[in-house]
């Protein structure tokens, strides 16, 4: 089965990187919808059928943890899995994002396998 | 919960060698080794950025980069080849760059304590180094230079 990414990071740069890991990576993918910031995110996880999240947390308009926030509030919109990707390791960061319903926590900088695992790890205890 | 809101400048000198090292190693899978100061006039002509931070420790850290290892890490990040890379592709890179050195420097010294990260600019770092307000890093890969310089306060 082919999965289609939604990958949110303000640095387009960020974003090109992350697409390419994911396809170098070998993990099925469908296509990668990418969004600037939460704002954007939920405009394209109500427009299109969205299987597993990427995201990061610094970013303008509205960052990762207000996007976290927000899923866990909406019916439609909550069971989609998500992963943090994000320079910010600190253990209240990462427990914070934990408790607003992240299914994983990848660290910058992070290597090809970390990625594609945890977007397996994360897709199979889903059931996507 | 142990916070370092005091870091020495060891502290913070073998944390920001360490997540250079890692990010450059991991993400641009470019080979970086500590070297010598470099001199002022060696840094003129660098590209420069700088991320202010907050959070257990606030302050603000800067990079700056050989135009040549600038285009060279553009390329390896972006899988282009270099004559492809924009300039304001190279700029995204080096920001993105200093971001990630600066946070994974940042969560090794606080790893208990909250922080945050400003949006990476271009700056004159340059200048910056030259006010002597700033501990410095310097390391070599084989395209060229790389400085990294933090303040606190």
């Amino acid at each position: 089965m082919a999965y289609r990414v939604l990958l949110v990071d303000d640095s387009p740069a960020m974003r090109a990187f992350i697409r390419r890991v994911i396809v170098l990576s070998g993990f099925d993918l469908e296509e990668c919808i990418e969004a600037g910031d939460g704002a954007e995110a939920l405009e394209r996880l109500r427009q299109e059928k969205i299987d597993v999240i990427l995201t990061d947390i610094n970013m303008p308009r509205m960052d990762g943890e207000e996007l976290m926030r927000r899923l866990s509030e909406d019916q439609a919109l909550r069971d989609i899995p998500a992963v943090v990707v994000s320079t910010d390791s600190t253990k209240p960061r990462i427990m914070r994002m934990i408790e607003l319903g992240a299914q994983g926590y990848i660290s910058k900088p992070f290597s090809p396998e970390t990625l594609r695992e945890a977007l397996e790890k994360v897709l199979e205890s889903s059931s996507v | 919960m142990s916070v370092n809101l005091n870091p020495t400048e060891t502290e913070l000198a073998n944390a920001v060698a360490a997540a250079a090292s890692s990010v450059l190693d991991t993400m641009f899978f470019a080979e970086a080794e500590p070297c010598p100061p470099l001199s002022p006039e060696q840094q003129q002509g660098m590209m420069g950025v700088s991320v202010r931070f907050d959070g257990g420790v606030r302050g603000e850290f800067l990079v700056a980069v050989d135009p040549h290892v600038a285009a060279v890490l553009a390329s390896a990040f972006l899988g282009l080849d270099q004559g492809e890379v924009s300039p304001d592709e190279i700029g995204q890179v080096i920001c993105e760059t200093a971001n990630m050195i600066c946070g994974a420097a940042l969560s090794r010294i606080e790893a208990e304590d909250h922080m945050r990260l400003e949006t990476p600019t271009l700056a004159d770092t340059a200048t910056a180094f030259a006010s002597g307000t700033f501990l410095q890093e310097f390391f070599i890969t084989p395209d060229g230079n790389i400085a990294t310089g933090v303040r606190l306060g």
